[in-house]
């Protein structure tokens, strides 16, 4: 035994058909790996988790086996309920959002891979190297196959139990001696009861903003920014984090400097973050949201504010004093930079003068916003942390009373491995729009800003509709049972305008959005809708309408909407009435008022 | 405290925002306390009227149009870079003014002009009296205007979770001012239900 013990590969035999507990291993007996890891194998459980199921033959017996079973509680815990649950068991994850994506109990069988299986652990091998060689089935077999609990995988079970492992392996106030652990079933289990309930953790969700108003290609940088401090609060506390988006993360620790160092990773990025957390035993920290546990605190943690600032004041941020001068200080230090000579002088902090600064990564979008009518479109997801909750309780308790028509409501409850589940199928959905909008678009057109943030340049408008094809094709394969839902927790705006049009006022519409689908002809009108309509829209602009009725709706709406309204409802015209009619037979069931169906009128007129 | 809830209309009005993008000047979309509190003491020539506001009224008020003109230079005669400008017409607004002495002798209608571009006839505003109330209810909610810090104690605003910005405070009887710390719009607070978002979405 010579290799540290993995947390990760405790749970060997739920790869296989054998049971979990040991209770038919004894034919493998021969092939058992002498490694610390195979130690944790046997040893992460006590007492049977469940009435009338056999014990492990084993124990935990040191501080290793006794913190991997505490945290593969805390993993479980996240996901496992007390309640039994009449109905089959399952040995296929059951994706709450794509309930069909997998059928295929893909469990070894054969004593020949079960073998198999053994000797790879006998090699001691890491996580990475599990997941090469088996990953297909961790991300398929549910974490518990008993009915209703099918719901995360695997593979989610444990990297939550290595992260939870290794926070507890490194916590300098989670403290455990190894006189601590006596060698008897009972007392194990004491032990890690009273572990639960003294030791105390803090749950913090924090969402990270930006002040700026960006105005040109230079200022954009401050996304970058946005995915700094993303990426180094990643790297620096990576098995504290439990949900990570493009401003937002989730996560656990011991030590209040923690929150500390993220506000301080935030400031220095010149981001303020507002922040939500609460302190705990870890027995009491259930529910993957701090602001619906009891005890939670609240605040936004903004740097230092000046009570009152002589003019002028920055006009990028406009939170601080503009010491500086565009372009006339930049041009002090980078004479040679004659592209920046002739723009308008602006009075900047120095946070955002630095931000100018530099010069922006995203080249693409610098050419398109210096060349003479481009049109671009702006693509932004955002995922509502709250409704994703909700809209996952809901689906949670319509699954469990499928098997158990009288479940109580608070068995549904939103767990971290919920969350972490649903954070892989989204990372993955974002990936695939991506590459979908370079397949569609080619790679020159689309520059990326975020993970879930693009630029695209278009020839016409009407290459939204494109846009909207690929993202019904992707909620289709991904999140199905979102698209069902009339308000669900993916937000997408799509913002259509000429490429020097202020990003900021882009922005405002985008931070404002209401509806899950917004569709922006940027100072012509919006489309709001649901993803619940999106293909109908896509039938509705595959239908042919006369070019020139909907030309003439658009040209009398720059002199007056109301005009165009009742040009839209004036029965007289009967050639431009019939187009004017299937419009509304389209888009009138979907909820859209006049100003969605002009705004469509003009994507679709282009 | 009491306060006199006024409605506010007006055809055309250019609050403009602070922040420029090259050419185009986009417009504030609500009533910040400097604006109408600046506005109604020039109108009375007084300096200790106190009020906020916001837009109020379905999609048919405060639609935004653009308008694109060439400012002059004055002493050259020669037109700059055309501007776009952004604004908003059929205004409605609520505005709601502390109780004073002052206030007291408002009449029940009354025209102020606010914001910019007025040599174009942008920002006459009508201010009819609605009503004139006590305070009322105090309760935690999300903050629907924009207030300097140190004028939080008047409106009876206790900051939970803070939205900062800036307003500009004119210093009197110049032409000078500073920008002073405020609390906008989104901001978590507890204070009169009149200060607050309605929760209706």
């Amino acid at each position: 035994m010579n290799r540290k013990l993995i947390p990760e590969l405790h749970d060997c035999l739920k790869l296989t058909t054998l049971q979990h507990n040991f209770s038919d291993f004894d034919r493998f007996l021969k092939y058992t790996p002498n490694t610390r890891t195979w130690k944790g194998v046997l040893q992460h459980h006590c007492k049977a988790s469940k009435e009338g199921e056999e014990s492990f033959p084993a124990w935990p017996t040191d501080i290793e086996t006794l913190l991997l079973h505490i945290a593969d509680g805390m993993s479980a815990n996240f996901s496992r309920h007390t309640q039994n649950y009449k109905g089959e068991t399952s040995f296929t994850l059951y994706k709450l959002w794509n309930s069909d994506a997998l059928k295929e109990d893909k469990r070894l069988k054969e004593d020949k891979k079960i073998i198999e299986l053994l000797k790879f652990y006998a090699t001691d091998p890491t996580f990475e190297d599990l997941i090469k060689q088996y990953g297909y089935i961790l991300k398929s077999r549910p974490e518990d196959a008993h009915a209703g609990m099918n719901i995360t995988s695997l593979y989610t079970h444990l990297v939550l139990t290595g992260k939870f492992y290794r926070f507890f392996r490194t916590s300098h106030s989670l403290k455990i001696e190894e006189k601590e652990i006596i060698p008897a079933i009972e007392k194990v289990s004491d032990l890690r009861e009273s572990k639960m309930r003294n030791w105390q953790i803090y749950l913090a969700r924090c969402k990270f903003h930006f002040n700026q108003k960006p105005v040109r290609a230079r200022d954009m940088n401050v996304f970058e920014h946005l995915g700094n401090t993303i990426l180094q609060i990643e790297r620096e506390f990576y098995d504290n984090l439990l949900f990570l988006n493009s401003n937002e993360v989730l996560i656990f620790f011991d030590d209040k400097s923690i929150l500390e160092k993220i506000e301080t990773i935030a400031k220095q990025n010149g981001l303020w973050l507002s922040a939500t957390w609460v302190r705990k035993p870890l027995i009491e920290i259930k529910s993957s949201e701090p602001s619906k546990i009891a005890g939670n605190r609240s605040e936004h943690l903004y740097g230092i504010l000046q009570s009152i600032i002589s003019p002028p004041l920055c006009e990028i941020c406009q939170m601080a004093p503009a010491d500086k001068i565009w372009p006339s200080d930049y041009l002090k230090q980078f004479e040679e930079d004659t592209e920046v000579i002739d723009e308008g002088t602006e009075n900047l902090c120095n946070n955002c003068f630095s931000i100018r600064n530099r010069p922006s990564k995203l080249k693409k979008l610098k050419k398109w916003t210096e060349a003479e009518n481009v049109s671009v479109v702006w693509i932004k997801l955002n995922l509502n942390y709250d409704l994703l909750t909700k809209v996952l309780y809901k689906l949670y308790l319509d699954y469990l009373k499928k098997s158990n028509p009288k479940v109580r409501i608070e068995d549904a409850e939103v767990r971290f491995s919920l969350i972490y589940e649903f954070q892989q199928d989204y990372n993955e959905f974002l990936e695939e729009l991506r590459n979908g909008l370079f397949e569609s678009f080619g790679h020159d057109c689309v520059e990326t800003i975020l993970k879930d943030m693009f630029c695209l340049k278009i020839e016409k408008i009407r290459d939204v509709f494109k846009i909207l094809n690929l993202l019904d094709k992707k909620l289709n394969s991904f999140f199905p049972e979102f698209k069902k839902l009339l308000e669900g927790p993916i937000m997408v705006s799509i913002a259509c305008c000429n490429s020097k049009f202020p990003f900021f006022e882009v922005w405002r519409a985008i931070e404002e959005q209401a509806a899950n689908l917004q569709i922006l002809l940027v100072g012509h009108g919006r489309v709001e809708t649901s993803f619940n309509y999106l293909e109908q829209i896509l039938v509705a602009a595959k239908e042919s309408y006369k070019k020139s009725a909907l030309y003439k709706l658009a040209e009398i709406s720059k002199l007056s909407e109301q005009l165009a309204e009742l040009k839209f409802h004036d029965r007289t015209e009967k050639g431009d009435f019939e187009s004017y009619e299937a419009l509304k037979r389209n888009l009138l069931p979907l909820g859209m008022d006049f100003e969605g169906i002009l705004t469509f009128a003009k994507f679709i007129g282009d | 405290m009491n306060f006199i809830e006024f409605k506010l209309t007006s055809d055309a009005l250019y609050l403009g925002e602070r922040t420029k993008g090259n050419i185009f000047k986009p417009c504030v979309k609500t009533i910040p306390f400097s604006q109408i509190s600046g506005a109604l003491n020039a109108k009375f020539g007084l300096q200790n009227i106190k009020a906020v506001g916001y837009l109020a009224g379905n999609s048919e008020f405060n639609k935004a149009n653009y308008l694109i003109y060439s400012p002059q230079d004055r002493t050259s005669g020669i037109s700059k870079l055309p501007l776009q400008v952004e604004f908003l017409t059929n205004v409605l607004g609520k505005v709601f003014v502390a109780e004073n002495n002052s206030v007291i002798s408002f009449s029940d209608r009354f025209e102020i002009t606010m914001g910019g571009l007025r040599s174009k006839g942008f920002g006459v505003c009508i201010l009819e009296k609605v009503q004139s109330f006590k305070r009322g209810e105090i309760t935690k909610g999300v903050l629907n205007v924009r207030i300097p810090m140190d004028e939080k104690e008047t409106f009876n605003i206790e900051i939970k979770k803070p939205i900062y910005g800036y307003l500009f405070k004119p210093v009197p009887n110049t032409f000078r001012g500073n920008y002073i710390l405020s609390i906008f719009e989104g901001s978590e607070v507890v204070a009169p239900k009149f200060l607050l978002r309605h929760t209706g979405r």
